[in-house]
């Protein structure tokens, strides 16, 4: 269970990241989702007690994370947004580094689990090949088998998906899936399909304040019956937006597709559609 | 397109901290060396000399800033992860490289060129002598900026852009630049530059190859100013000729070549990392072993040994290091050859373990230096690099186990490298045939050289933790480092202040390793590194973010957590400090430089007048001297016999005891005593004034420390007894500090042609009765006859009685020596040497019989029925003569190898000079005044060469001969005060030993032997035991002897300041019909007067001159054709000969019996 309440973060540059953010978090896959800037980064770096904030707190299983953050350290496992590796190391051989300083100081646990995690990340048959020539998703499967590394019962993906190609995706997706039980596991992405796909809870971060929780079906049934859709030229898509709460606008084959909410059909070119995650998070984005 | 990049680059460059730190570092460079009156004292500092010295000095420093502006120039791309948006726009190669090179150029540029400003401000800071400073003209600074400076930027810039487009790595580039610094140190190393500590005497005027291969043109630069003097080093611009062109010429090329390789190797392509291994495909596994999460248990050591293991490792894989690895090996070869093999006049030493330890200390600092600079820039920011940081951050290490870990990497690079050092020596030594490794002296560097390098490692880690940035650190390292080096410079001269400091004691092999501080001083700086690396520690985590932050961080923990771990830092450095103290301060006597200058001027000032109070003159020394050498201790008890020889009874008696003594007692009857303790000075007021010819005596007793050794103690009378009078050996020498205190001209008088009269301390002549003991294994020896020696209460006693009357400078000596005996006629002659040190012993022998027997023939009788030679460990001299005993030092004698014929024989030369002062010094004794060293020190040089030459031919002496000139005429460009003649010589040693021997053997060749020695010997029977002659009454010998026209050349050379120049300038060979040869060979001469001032000016020459043909052999006697004795004039002359044999080499004054400015041009190939 991790409980963060009333974080705030300002930087040196005036920007503030985190305004009072407050999450209850149970064991299983959690979504964070958010634009780029919303302060999902601050938000995980700070869990992870990489970072401090200005105000607030974080527990872990009645773990004070501000106050002991070695206690966190040995409970979790990061994969961080944007890492790099030793250049010229081997996979086995780096994993078996990360999980000495994580604690697992007995050699033959050690081999065993690092055989596991690179089992488990379909990463064996590469490992003694240095990780700076792995591809992206191999790359990323192998930030995912060092964040396994101990006993963790909280891990942050912050941003695992970006940049990957649906296969690898997909894939990474399955590993995730197979470790979020038992452990807090975060998410943090901009990337709704990641969280429609693995969450069955999940928050929307914007501006550095959470603006929507719950469950996936849950936030998506709220939205039943008021979601309406119509395909207008371009030119009078800011003529929508004056009048109705327009949450989304996608082209589709050269004309523009609004998404609106209201509890009436707002004018006849109007259909009703029955909405999915990424109406909840537009429409959330939007309020 | 080309100016839009440039004014980017020179945005970015200029905005970077490094760019600041680096400006700062050379302004106050120029600064620094000029406020604190860098150079000679009478060169001005606003010389063209001195300051083209201090701006190339400076240029040394710019290859650190040069690899972080290249850095910043060509890797941030790379750093940055820029490469694919720069590498796709359609910018051109040219413009691209060019602006890079043209970048990182005028920042270094810029920031060297801050020298000069320092510089100029410099000369008006009021600390600065007036005296030394001169006009300023733009063209002293811009010419050397110009020639020195700019060249050197270039090729160094080049080289380490073309390292750094080629391979995009830091550790390549910084690689790339310790090459250049290892150039640097190897020439050096082959010409003896006089900013390397090391620079030996007298082994100059080595080949070109070295004065080309130093990048900095340092060395060139040396070589061709070498002669200069005072006057030229004030008012010439350093020219670009010889040497010095071609060194600048050669660099410029090769950064050209480097440009061109640069920028045809470089392409926008990402560099593909060389695949060493194919992708490895393994099977599957076997069996699946289950993921399940294993509970954590930190432990720290483990998580050290993986991180250490990890940072090792990744450096001893990477080519760059390996390749410093390798280029370090060559350099310590090269250093530790060139310091055995080329030592004080050409000669060779044994390859022995304490010599190469001592060589290698000081490169290694240099080379631990930078891996400490470099390498630990490169380690420090490695997570920071690759961008691991954020997972290992993550992970429940603590930050003083990686802290730990970069430190212990970067030391155990350096162990690496003192490991290098090491088998660096011990190849020399087996390839020498040399077995007698001392792995303890080997594993000695560790301690003195690794344990201050692996304390700046620590001081790294913490400055990097509080840095900006990579190459902001690596400049505030190097920062740092030069600025605690130089601490001394602005005062802070306690090694307290000093961060890392610590005094190598020196090492004999008699006494093992000398007392030192450095342990205690090592245990208070370790206490330093350790807090530094617990701010390493500390900030760890934090590295991504602001330095303010940082520093904001740090003060928190020590307002809160930190109170305990600050407090201990206190406790223990106040512990660790109070023990430093006391080790230096309570201990030992400790006294910085200008206290210790500040209370000889005292002295000076109280005492001077007591120069001239009438003395009695000491006739008798009775002496008990007991040496306790495991306690390091000696007592001193004795008795002078004073008689009063002046014409009037003397009132009082004046005595100064050595400055260190303790427990002093001194008494002279019925008298009354005033003591003055802080000079050591008794004055003794008579009751009964002291008639003509009445005697009274002095009766003392002190305990020293000073001198005394486990094995191997000299007491010298001259320090460690009392003295009568006024000591003018306390007065300051310097000109610079006696100028300082206002103190005028020392009290040394100049020879005039009235006879004054001399200082009696110096007359008198005593007998000697010693009662020396020690402990039971060791042998004590003083002069005099050994009458008796027996053992007692375990201790040894020795009771030595002079055999005839002597001059009053004795030695008191004790080792565990082994001795050799041999008898010269009815003299017995003994060599007490440290056992394992016997190879020289027999040569020894050899040479001290040969010139008892030479001066007993040419001058008289040797006085005493004993001659004693004996091992001690000081170096700071080769040989030291007291009556009938010659001390000789292990390092300059004993380890001196003289197997090889080629080279001057130190061993023979230099026991025969300590042998001649038997009779130069010890029977004829001169006036202490100026000119008396030449009836010394040059008669001992003469009596050398004429026992070198029977003893090892002609060839030797013509050797040795080149290597007094070479002497001569860079001690005359390196003399602070004025030059003066050889009549006129004071402690001039260029003069009275090296113009002495060239002046003494042309004075031989033009009398004759048997005239010049029947001249000294009466000079020696008219003066022997009075102490009145001087250098008038030598050359009134001379003048008896021969003719006008002889003497009138004698006078020149003894009383003015004459340069000759001779140069061969054609040689043509003509065959004649009978067979033979005619060579027809023009020679141009010259003849100079130098003022004292250094002006000169021509002066008619007409002197019969060798000229002398030679075979391909080389120039000497065994290829030898012919001589023909020519009067040449001023101007070109011409000569013929006529030979059966077709020459090879024409030389003018093949025997050195001039001394001449320029003697490579004095040989000519014939043809």
């Amino acid at each position: 269970m991790l409980s963060i309440s009333g974080l705030e973060k300002t930087y040196a540059n005036g920007v503030r990241a985190l305004q009072g953010v407050s999450l209850e978090i149970r064991p299983g896959l959690f979504g964070l989702l958010g634009p780029n800037g919303a302060g999902k980064s601050t938000l995980m770096r700070t869990i992870a007690a990489l970072q401090e904030p200005d105000a607030g707190s974080i527990h872990l299983d009645g773990i004070d994370v501000l106050a002991q953050p070695d206690e966190l350290r040995r409970r979790l496992g990061y994969l961080p947004q944007d890492f790099g590796v030793y250049p010229g190391i081997s996979a086995v051989a780096l994993l078996d580094h990360i999980a000495v300083l994580k604690g697992i100081t007995d050699k033959h646990e050690r081999t065993e689990q690092v055989a596991a995690v690179l089992q488990l990340a379909n990463l064996y048959e590469k490992r003694k090949n240095a990780v700076s020539t792995y591809s992206g998703g191999m790359k990323q499967r192998f930030g995912i088998a060092q964040a396994l590394l101990g006993a963790p019962r909280l891990i942050i993906v912050d941003e695992p998906t970006a940049g990957l190609d649906p296969e690898e995706r997909n894939r990474f997706h399955n590993l995730l899936s197979e470790i979020g039980e038992g452990a807090v596991v975060v998410l943090s992405t901009h990337i709704v399909e990641d969280v429609s796909d693995l969450c069955p809870t999940m928050a929307i971060l914007a501006a550095g304040r959470v603006v929507l929780e719950g469950s996936p079906a849950q936030l998506i049934e709220r939205l039943g019956g008021r979601l309406w859709r119509k395909t207008v030229p371009k030119s009078a898509v800011d003529e929508y937006r004056r009048r109705m709460a327009v949450i989304s606008t996608r082209l589709f084959a050269g004309r523009t597709q609004l998404h609106v909410i209201a509890d009436d059909r707002p004018d006849a070119g109007f259909e009703p559609i029955s909405p999915d995650l990424e109406d909840v998070y537009f429409s959330a984005l939007a309020c | 397109m080309l100016t839009e990049l440039a004014r980017f680059e020179w945005r970015y460059h200029t905005r970077q901290p490094s760019f600041v730190a680096a400006c700062a570092l050379f302004f106050l460079l120029g600064f620094v060396m000029i406020a604190t009156g860098f150079g000679p004292a009478n060169v001005l500092v606003t010389s063209p000399w001195l300051v083209t010295e201090v701006l190339a000095f400076a240029s040394l420093f710019s290859v650190f800033t040069a690899a972080v502006f290249v850095a910043n120039a060509v890797l941030r791309d790379t750093d940055h992860r820029m490469e694919e948006i720069v590498f796709t726009t359609p910018v051109g190669r040219f413009p691209y490289l060019f602006g890079r090179f043209g970048g990182a150029l005028a920042t270094g540029v810029t920031a060297t060129a801050l020298a000069p400003i320092g510089m100029i401000l410099a000369t008006r800071m009021p600390s600065l002598d007036r005296t030394r400073v001169g006009p300023l003209h733009a063209a002293t600074f811009l010419w050397p900026l110009l020639t020195m400076v700019l060249p050197t930027l270039v090729f160094v810039t080049a080289l380490l852009f073309t390292f750094a487009t080629l391979t995009r790595s830091a550790l390549a580039t910084y690689t790339a630049s310790v090459f250049i610094y290892i150039l640097y140190l190897a020439g050096a190393a082959l010409t003896n530059s006089p900013l390397m500590a090391a620079s030996r005497p007298g082994a100059g005027g080595s080949g070109i190859v070295a004065a080309l291969l130093d990048p900095f043109g340092l060395s060139s630069f040396f070589e061709q100013t070498r002669y200069w003097t005072v006057a030229e080093k004030n008012s010439r611009l350093v020219p670009m000729t010889g040497a010095l062109l071609l060194n600048r010429a050669l660099w410029t090329a090769v950064a050209v070549v480097l440009c061109g390789i640069a920028y045809r190797s470089f392409s926008f392509r990402l560099l593909r990392r060389k695949k060493t291994k194919a992708e490895k495909q393994e099977p599957p596994p076997a069996t699946i072993t289950a993921y399940a999460p294993v509970e954590p248990a930190p432990r720290n050591l483990t998580s050290f040994w993986s991180a250490a293991k990890l940072e090792i490792g990744a450096a001893l894989r990477s080519r760059p290091f390996q390749l410093l690895l390798a280029l370090w090996f060559i350099l310590a070869l090269v250093e530790i050859r060139s310091d055995l093999f080329s030592g004080e006049y050409g000669s060779a030493s044994y390859a022995a373990t304490a010599l190469i330890v001592e060589t290698l200390q000081q490169p290694l600092m240099i080379v631990g230096l930078i891996i400490v600079i470099y390498y630990g820039s490169e380690l420090f920011w490695r997570e920071q690099r690759f961008r691991v940081a954020p997972i290992i951050d993550a992970t429940p290490v603590g930050g003083a186990t990686i802290a730990m870990a970069k430190w212990s990497a970067i030391a155990a690079l350096i162990a690496l490298t003192i490991a290098l050092g090491i088998a660096a020596g011990i190849v020399v030594q087996a390839t020498n045939g040399y077995f007698a490794f001392q792995p303890q002296l080997y594993l000695s560097l560790f301690y003195f050289a690794g344990l201050p390098l692996a304390l700046y490692a620590a001081a790294a880690v913490a400055i990097h933790a509080l840095s900006p940035g990579k190459y902001a650190g690596l400049a505030l390292v190097l920062f740092f480092i030069v600025a605690t080096r130089n601490l001394p410079m602005v005062g802070l001269e306690h090694p307290l202040w000093r961060f890392g400091s610590g005094a190598v004691p020196s090492y004999s092999a008699m006494y093992g390793f000398g007392d030192t501080t450095f342990g205690a001083l090592m245990l208070y700086w370790s206490v330093w590194a350790a807090a530094m690396i617990g701010v390493a520690a500390l900030l760890w985590r934090r590295l991504a973010f602001r330095v303010t932050e940082r520093i904001g961080a740090l003060t928190r923990f020590i307002a809160s957590d930190g109170r305990k771990p600050v407090a201990v830092f206190f406790v223990l450095l106040g512990v660790t400090g109070g023990f430093a103290f006391y080790e230096t301060n309570v201990v030992r006597v400790y006294e910085p430089r200008s206290r210790a200058l500040d209370w000889r001027a005292d002295y000076e000032r109280h005492y001077r007048p007591l120069a001239a109070m009438p003395l009695p003159r000491i006739t008798n020394v009775t002496t008990a001297v007991d040496i306790f050498p495991a306690e390091r201790r000696a007592r001193i008890a004795g008795e002078y016999l004073l008689r009063n020889d002046q014409g009037a009874p003397l009132q009082s008696i004046v005595i100064t005891v050595p400055r260190g003594a303790s427990d002093v007692s001194a008494n002279v009857p019925s008298s009354r005593r005033m003591v003055d303790t802080r000079f050591g000075l008794y004055r003794f007021d008579l009751d009964h004034p002291l008639p003509p010819r009445e005697q009274t005596k002095l009766t003392f007793a002190m305990t020293l420390d000073d001198g005394v050794e486990k094995n191997g103690t000299v007491l010298m009378t001259s320090q460690s007894f009392p003295s009568l009078g006024y000591r003018a050996t306390y007065e300051i020498t310097d000109p610079r500090e006696r100028a300082k205190r206002a103190l005028g001209r020392s009290s040394t008088p100049e020879v005039t042609d009235n006879d004054a009269v001399s200082s009696a301390s110096e007359m008198e002549r005593v007998t000697l009765d010693a009662t020396v003991s020690t402990s039971g294994d060791q042998t004590a020896i003083t002069s005099g006859h050994l009458d008796r020696q027996w053992t007692a209460n375990g201790r040894r006693w020795f009771h030595y009685r002079s055999d005839a009357s002597m001059r009053n400078r004795f030695t008191f000596l004790s080792a565990r020596y082994a001795v050799a005996t041999a008898k010269a006629g009815d003299v017995d002659v003994s060599i007490a040497y440290h056992p394992a040190h016997a190879a020289n012993v027999q040569a020894m022998l050899a040479s001290a019989i040969r010139t008892l027997d030479y001066c007993g023939d040419a001058f008289g009788r040797y006085p005493y029925r004993q001659l004693k030679l004996a091992e001690v460990p000081s170096s700071n001299f080769g040989g030291y003569a007291l009556p009938d005993t010659i001390l000789f030092s292990e390092s300059r004698m004993f380890l001196v190898d003289a197997r090889d014929p080629s080279r001057p024989d130190l061993v023979t030369r230099r026991v025969a000079h300590e042998v001649a002062h038997q009779w130069w010094g010890y029977q004829l004794e001169p006036q202490t005044r100026g000119g008396g060293l030449a009836l010394t020190e040059s008669l001992a040089k003469y009596t050398e060469l004429m026992v070198l030459e029977r003893l090892r031919g002609r060839d030797q002496v013509r050797e040795l001969l080149g290597i007094e000139l070479d002497r001569y005429l860079a001690g005359r460009s390196r003399e602070e005060q004025h030059e003066r003649t050889l009549a006129n010589v004071g402690d001039q040693a260029y003069i009275y030993y090296s113009k002495g021997a060239l002046v003494f053997h042309a004075i031989r060749d033009l009398l004759g032997e048997d005239k010049l020695n029947a001249a000294l010997r009466r000079l020696l029977d008219e003066h022997r035991e009075t102490a009145t002659a001087t250098s008038l009454d030598l050359l009134q010998q001379l003048r008896n002897v021969s003719t006008p026209a002889q003497f009138a050349l004698i006078d020149e050379w003894f009383e003015k300041i004459v340069l000759y120049d001779f140069k061969v300038d054609a040689a043509e060979v003509k065959p004649l019909p009978d067979g033979r040869f005619r060579i027809t060979a023009h020679v141009t001469a010259t003849k100079r007067e130098a003022a004292e001032t250094g002006i000169e000016h021509d002066v008619p020459l007409d002197e019969a001159i060798d000229v002398a043909l030679f075979r391909a052999g080389g120039v000497d006697s065994a290829n030898l054709i012919a001589t023909q004795r020519m009067r040449l004039h001023s101007g070109t002359n011409e000569i013929t000969f006529v030979t059966r044999e077709k020459p090879t080499f024409v030389v003018a004054d093949p025997d050195l019996l001039r001394i001449d400015r320029n003697r490579a041009d004095n040989v000519k190939r014939a043809g």
